[in-house]
């Protein structure tokens, strides 16, 4: 039943992301609404297989790299879903439920190997909560590095005079950083706590001291990196070309130490 | 025969345009003048500053002849000068011409929007003087929904072809919507006055303009109820400001990059947006290098304008393919009203037939109560309608078929109808050689004495 589902929505995913492709190059009102229906029910449907397949195997949903990439696909879609809706920036959905899409794609074809960490663990409900947050914020900073890869390509644009059909589609400056700068404000907190509780809980397993220092090395980085962007554009309006770039970076840092944690 | 004569920015000077042109309280009159000629059925005039155009529904080359001496009696121009300076479409060509219009294809600047606010309001008082009629009135109200629909999907107005609106353009790419944001002008030329007016009319808020004369700067500021200041006190504006418009007559450079890198710092990055519209340039050309800072001169303005002017081009190719579809739609439709008459003649033919065969029955029949002769009449006036139905199918696809003309020439044949002013005696009398009813009763009900 939940492959089925998968499928389904993954069926759902394709016409969304078609749809969303002819909204960009027509404008068309029929295609942005179909559109948004199509990736609804693709969400829709891809919650409802994970959660069926975390019932089937009795596992928590996001205990290996292939549940997390799916369900980070799943969050990326949401994500671009609530974007969409708050800034209207319907030029992001050609990079969102397509990158949404190849995530959850990933999740299917991906060996489902436990994570080394899982069988340690001393709470089921702790790791719970911290690979929910972990992945939660990661979607948000994937949502804010979309953001900033707009930002990069509009102030380019502007900056030498490019007016390619293309480019046009594309949102403001203004409201891709707007919109950048939300995902990582809520994207922040949640994976402060992400990195704080899967720290606590490497530190509750005495047997594997050194995977215990070095496995948050990365994450912190990551968390440094989104710290000094976000102190930096809240409390000085560093914005711009560099903080696109940062947070860009720090996302990829992020998202290399998730699945180098799951690997 | 639909006619469009008409003379244009293409094809007339001004002066030839200006005498022709029609001021609105002329309108109707001119609409009334042209219908009151023999041989002009409908008729609608556009006039606007670029374009006179008498679009008539008019019989043969005779009715055109009338259109045309109405054109040069009231554009009082000889008729050397209209074969010169004027151009006449029919039938496909005219309604192509009418589409092409309405979407601004044979615009001066191609796919502007103003054509159609026109064209809505000529046909308004075309209406309202009763000299439009089915055709043209079905072909204008297609005109205008089509023009719409390729606004809307071809997007061949989407793209600002003047210098003003293409800075507009760039200002949203960088802030979205403009409400709220405020504007810096150096300098209070004309150059600088448009841009201003656009960047007014898109909503922002609050207009400060700056001039080595202060009471130029003062007259302006006051026409955009903004702000006037002291060309010394114009640099500190930089910090407040979002778009800076600079278009003055200095020598040389007046903003450098060490002052706008000061203002952005200050400004803590919000972006700047610097339109140079000066020649020579007011702005250093390195303040583009500045992060959050962005600048435009003249040629890169143009630059945009011509790249719009060649996206509104692409467009325009799109929008042609869509018109030749509504024109064929439109041949059809016409085509099937040339099947109309015959249609009528075949009605009444049959239930002629119906009509006076229950005459003749009639007197075989002995008493019938009133119901019971309704209930005769409604079985007669059935067997016609369904022995009318195949044949009507079939003239109204051969008229969709583009057939229509040899078809209502077979029917007429078969049927022996003759069309209309021509229609044969024999029918007036039946074989009995008494004279009877030639229509069954509508609907069965009796007729009103």
């Amino acid at each position: 039943m939940g492959s089925i589902l998968f499928s389904l929505s993954l069926a759902a995913c394709t016409v969304g992301i078609v749809l969303t492709i002819l909204t960009t190059m027509n404008r068309s009102t029929a295609a942005r609404i179909g559109s948004t229906i199509a990736l609804a029910v693709a969400a829709v449907l891809q919650l409802a297989a994970i959660v069926l397949h975390a019932r089937s195997t009795g596992r928590l949903p996001m205990g290996n790299l292939a549940d997390f990439l799916m369900a980070l696909g799943w969050l990326v879609l949401v994500g671009y879903l609530l974007v969409n809706a708050r800034w209207k920036v319907p030029a992001l959905g050609m990079v969102l439920p397509p990158m949404a899409f190849f995530l959850s794609v990933l999740g299917v074809v991906l060996p489902q190997k436990h994570s080394v960490t899982e069988p340690v663990m001393a709470s089921k409900g702790i790791l719970l909560f911290h690979t929910s947050l972990s992945t939660l914020g990661m979607a948000a900073f994937f949502v804010a590095a979309a953001m900033s890869l707009v930002c990069i390509l509009q102030d380019r644009a502007l900056k030498r005079k490019q007016t390619t059909t293309w480019l046009r589609r594309l949102p403001s400056l203004h409201k891709a950083d707007r919109a950048g700068l939300e995902a990582l404000v809520w994207g922040f907190p949640l994976f402060t706590v992400g990195i704080a509780t899967g720290i606590g809980l490497l530190a509750m397993d005495h047997d594997n001291v050194k995977l215990a220092i070095t496995k948050p090395l990365f994450p912190l980085l990551a968390w440094t990196i989104f710290a000094v962007v976000l102190g930096a554009r809240l409390a000085r309006g560093f914005r711009g070309r560099k903080a696109a770039y940062l947070t860009i970076t720090g996302f990829i840092l992020g998202l290399l130490t998730v699945i180098g944690i799951n690997l | 025969m639909i006619t469009l004569i008409g003379v244009s920015h293409q094809s007339a000077p001004v002066s030839l345009r200006e005498k022709m042109a029609y001021q609105d309280q002329d309108l109707a009159a001119g609409l009334k003048e042209l219908t009151s000629r023999n041989r002009i059925t409908e008729a609608f005039i556009l006039s606007t500053c670029n374009r006179v155009e008498i679009l008539a529904l008019c019989e043969g080359d005779r009715g055109i002849d009338c259109v045309r001496s109405y054109l040069q009696e009231a554009g009082r121009i000889t008729s050397e000068e209209l074969d010169r300076y004027s151009y006449q479409y029919h039938d496909a060509d005219a309604v192509r011409h009418v589409f092409r219009v309405a979407s601004g294809l044979e615009s001066m600047v191609l796919g502007e929007p103003q054509i159609l606010g026109q064209l809505k309001a000529s046909y308004a008082a075309a209406r309202e003087t009763g000299t439009v009629g089915s055709v043209l009135d079905r072909l204008l109200r297609n005109a205008l929904s089509g023009a719409k629909k390729i606004r809307t999907e071809t997007g061949i107005a989407r793209h600002p072809v003047s210098i003003a609106s293409a800075a507009v353009e760039l200002a949203r790419k960088i802030f979205g919507a403009l409400d709220g944001q405020s504007a810096l002008l150096l300098g209070a030329g004309q150059m600088s006055e448009l841009v201003a007016t656009h960047l007014r009319s898109h909503g922002v808020e609050r207009i400060i303009v700056s001039s080595r004369t202060y009471t130029r700067a003062a007259d302006l500021a006051e026409k955009f109820e903004g702000t006037a200041c002291n060309w010394d006190g114009a640099i500190s504006w930089l910090e407040s400001v979002d778009i800076v418009v600079s278009g003055t007559a200095a020598p040389g450079i007046i903003l450098e990059k060490e002052t706008v890198r000061q203002a952005i710092r200050a400004r803590r990055n919000r972006p700047l947006f610097l339109i140079d519209i000066a020649v020579p340039r007011d702005v250093d050309p390195a303040v583009n290098q500045l992060d959050n800072v962005y600048l435009y001169d003249v040629d890169d303005l143009e630059g945009v304008v011509e790249e719009n002017l060649h996206e509104r081009r692409k467009s325009a190719e799109a929008a042609k393919r869509y018109i030749e579809e509504e024109v064929a739609v439109f041949e059809r439709w016409l085509d099937s009203l040339k099947v109309s008459p015959a249609l009528v003649d075949l009605r009444e033919k049959l239930h002629g037939v119906g009509a006076r065969e229950y005459a003749r029955f009639r007197s075989k029949l002995g008493p019938l109560t009133s119901e019971q002769e309704l209930q005769v009449h409604n079985l007669l006036r059935s067997v016609v309608q369904k022995i009318l139905h195949p044949p009507i199918r079939y003239l109204k696809d051969a008229a969709v078929r583009g057939e229509a003309v040899d078809a209502v020439a077979r029917y007429r044949d078969i049927f022996d109808i003759q069309p209309a002013g021509a229609a044969g005696e024999a029918d007036e009398t039946d074989e009995t050689g008494k004279a009877g009813p030639t229509h069954l009763v509508e609907g069965g009900k009796e007729p009103q004495s």
